[in-house]
């Protein structure tokens, strides 16, 4: 109970902290607003793949319509309405970013966990491979894996930006875990006799929240970044699937024949989706950490 | 500093090795049988073959990747399965397009970086202050490509104003023989004044896009330098000589508080070089980024294997250099090499 109390007021204190930055509320009312997007996908107008069989059964007519009454943000050139696929892409952008930094996460804590806490020839091992995966340029990287995939799924996706994001995460928990591990409760706890596995769970990791936190915070901004990217790059879903970045490179075309609205919501929304992520992660790290102020 | 350089470049050898080996191993695994897809149903077994040793498909992994690393010797790259074009002169052919471009967006970035950094430094709270944390930020949020688009949809089809497509010699520089595909750099170089704004003119949207990337960093690095900078004794020492403050900024403040800034450029170029994928791919940009993501369109695999490769070893080649940059330029650095 009494260990309940001291995690509350930390809480506490770092709410606070928050409430007062600015920045951070800010970024949280956009989240706010792209979650709250991704509720009522279900209440939008239109499908996220259905057509307006009005304009094209009409052979005279342009399918890509400027907004109206009927279609708020107008239509993309399959007749498809543009609002209701914004909506719809808040649920698959917010997918992508939590389930890849998920997947980095679940890849990346065990193994930097492992090197900080093993040392050694383990420790080499691991960090000599993450070395060479940061040799790449991340998309670079992420072009190959989703290639290696062969499978133009929001999975495939996913998987690419998480395991592009591993090196970072194993080598932040592992600074973290050095940086612990040399504290004295974890020597009381190793004199206890208490095995490593139980140590890093419950005495090193607990530990090295703040740092991870803040980190997964700004990654899914980054992520949701990089997911819209290779789905620009044609390496992501097919284009009837209502994802931003696939809206972007359907609407790309029109853009030359001055037809904006196709290509300004949906990049406005991984813009403010993304904003938000970032600036939650910077108020995070100064109430986390009080030397970043 | 000599043993420190050379343990660097001798370290830097088993990082290329390894990744070399990554890019080699990942581009293997790639699914599908390239060659069979582009024979059809009925192959010629002939062509078959050929085209399999073109693209080096048989023989055990082993042997694969000996083919391959004794290629890499040579610098061949083996050949296009469609075209049957080396690879390595493709590369080249368009490697010019994607590093006049970086260049050119890193240099916009320092410029605007370095200024909007150092005057929010000196004004914290003012609105260049507020102007340079906005920079900042949507730098890191807004997308790359859709910059492009809207760049393209105001400077290019609204206003007309600037190009957002065609880097080739005819349409750059309709009557100068280039040697290069440096064009701009080839145009000043012969003093062709006139091709060298055309040149710039084609290069200005791709490269602001691709700016903006760099800005960021580069923008928030000035303003905490300059800020650390500013409260420094030496500061109080020259004011207190009678120094201009235009003059304390200049000759003390600035020149202190680059150094890390230009470090961080030099950093980015590596970013920059593979950010340049998505940005090309907006402006239909020659480079090196459209011909990967061309290759991975068309299964053309060793295509892949060369821009990853020439990616990497850009990548770690710049870190090194800045690496050794950074201990060449901050002696306290030295010691604890």
């Amino acid at each position: 109970m009494e260990e309940l109390k001291v995690v509350d007021t930390r809480g506490v204190k770092i709410w606070r902290s928050l409430r007062r930055d600015k920045g951070a509320m800010l970024g949280a009312s956009f989240i706010l607003l792209v979650v709250l997007m991704a509720a009522c996908a279900n209440l939008a107008p239109f499908g996220p793949a259905e057509m307006d069989w009005d304009v094209s059964l009409d052979a005279d007519a342009p399918t890509v319509l400027p907004p109206s009454a009927k279609h708020w943000l107008g239509t993309d050139r399959t007749t498809y309405d543009v609002f209701s696929r914004l909506l719809h892409g808040a649920r698959l952008s917010l997918l992508t970013g939590l389930a890849a930094v998920g997947l980095a996460l679940l890849v990346g804590v065990p193994l930097g966990a492992l090197s900080g806490y093993a040392g050694g020839r383990v420790d080499g091992l691991i960090m000599r491979c993450v070395d060479v995966m940061l040799a790449f340029p991340s998309i670079v990287l992420a072009i190959a894996i989703a290639t290696l995939l062969d499978q133009r799924t929001v999975t495939t996706v996913i998987v690419a930006v998480g395991v592009v994001n591993v090196p970072t995460i194993a080598r932040q928990v592992r600074a973290s875990v050095l940086q612990v591990k040399t504290q004295e409760f974890v020597l009381a706890a190793q004199a206890m006799g208490l095995g490593p596995v139980r140590i890093l769970a419950r005495h090193v990791l607990p530990n090295c929240l703040a740092p991870i936190i803040v980190l997964s915070t700004l990654g899914v901004g980054y992520a949701i970044l990089s997911a819209a990217g290779l789905n620009f790059l044609g390496l992501g879903p097919e284009p009837t699937v209502a994802e931003w970045g696939v809206m972007l490179t359907d609407g790309y075309s029109y853009v030359l024949q001055d037809q904006q609205w196709v290509v300004i919501p949906p990049g406005a929304a991984i813009a403010i989706t993304v904003l938000g992520f970032n600036l939650v992660g910077d108020g995070l790290r100064k109430a986390l950490d009080p030397r970043a102020r | 500093m000599l043993v420190f350089t050379l343990r660097r470049i001798v370290l830097a050898v088993p990082l290329l090795l390894f990744t070399s080996f990554l890019v080699f191993a990942i581009v293997t695994a790639f699914p599908g049988d390239p060659c069979g897809e582009k024979m059809g149903p009925r192959p010629n077994p002939e062509a078959l073959q050929t085209c399999r040793s073109n693209l080096n498909l048989d023989g055990s992994f082993g042997e694969r990747y000996g083919n391959f690393m004794s290629g890499l010797a040579r610098g061949d790259l083996g050949r296009d399965i469609h075209t049957e074009e080396s690879i390595s002169d493709e590369i080249w052919l368009r490697f010019p397009a994607t590093l006049e471009l970086s260049f050119v967006a890193l240099f916009l970035a320092f410029v605007i970086g370095s200024w909007i950094g150092t005057r929010s430094a000196l004004r914290p709270g003012s609105w260049i202050d507020a102007c340079g944390q906005l920079v900042s930020l949507g730098g890191v949020s807004i997308p790359v490509f859709w910059l492009g688009m809207l760049l393209i949809a105001l400077f290019g089809v609204k206003l007309g104003w600037l190009p957002f497509s065609g880097w080739s010699a005819e349409e750059v520089g309709p009557g100068v023989d280039y040697a290069t595909g440096f064009y701009l750099t080839e145009s000043l170089a012969r003093l062709e004044f006139g091709a060298f704004f055309n040149a710039l003119k084609h290069l200005l949207l791709p490269a602001v896009a691709l700016a903006t990337i760099p800005l960021a960093t580069i923008t928030r690095m000035t303003r905490s330098a300059v800020l650390e900078e500013v409260g420094k004794d030496y500061v109080t020492t020259a004011r207190a000589k009678g120094l201009s403050e235009r003059q304390i900024l200049r000759k003390h403040v600035r020149r202190n508080a680059l150094i890390p800034v230009i470090t961080i450029t030099g950093l980015q170029l590596g970013t920059l070089l593979s950010g340049a994928v998505l940005t090309e791919t907006v402006f239909s940009w020659p480079g090196m980024g459209t011909y990967m993501m061309a290759g991975v369109r068309s299964r053309s695999y060793p295509a892949i294997m060369g821009c990853m490769l020439l990616f990497v070893v850009i990548f770690v080649l710049v870190n090194l250099l800045v690496d050794l940059l950074y201990h060449w330029i901050d002696p306290r650095m030295r010691d604890e090499a």
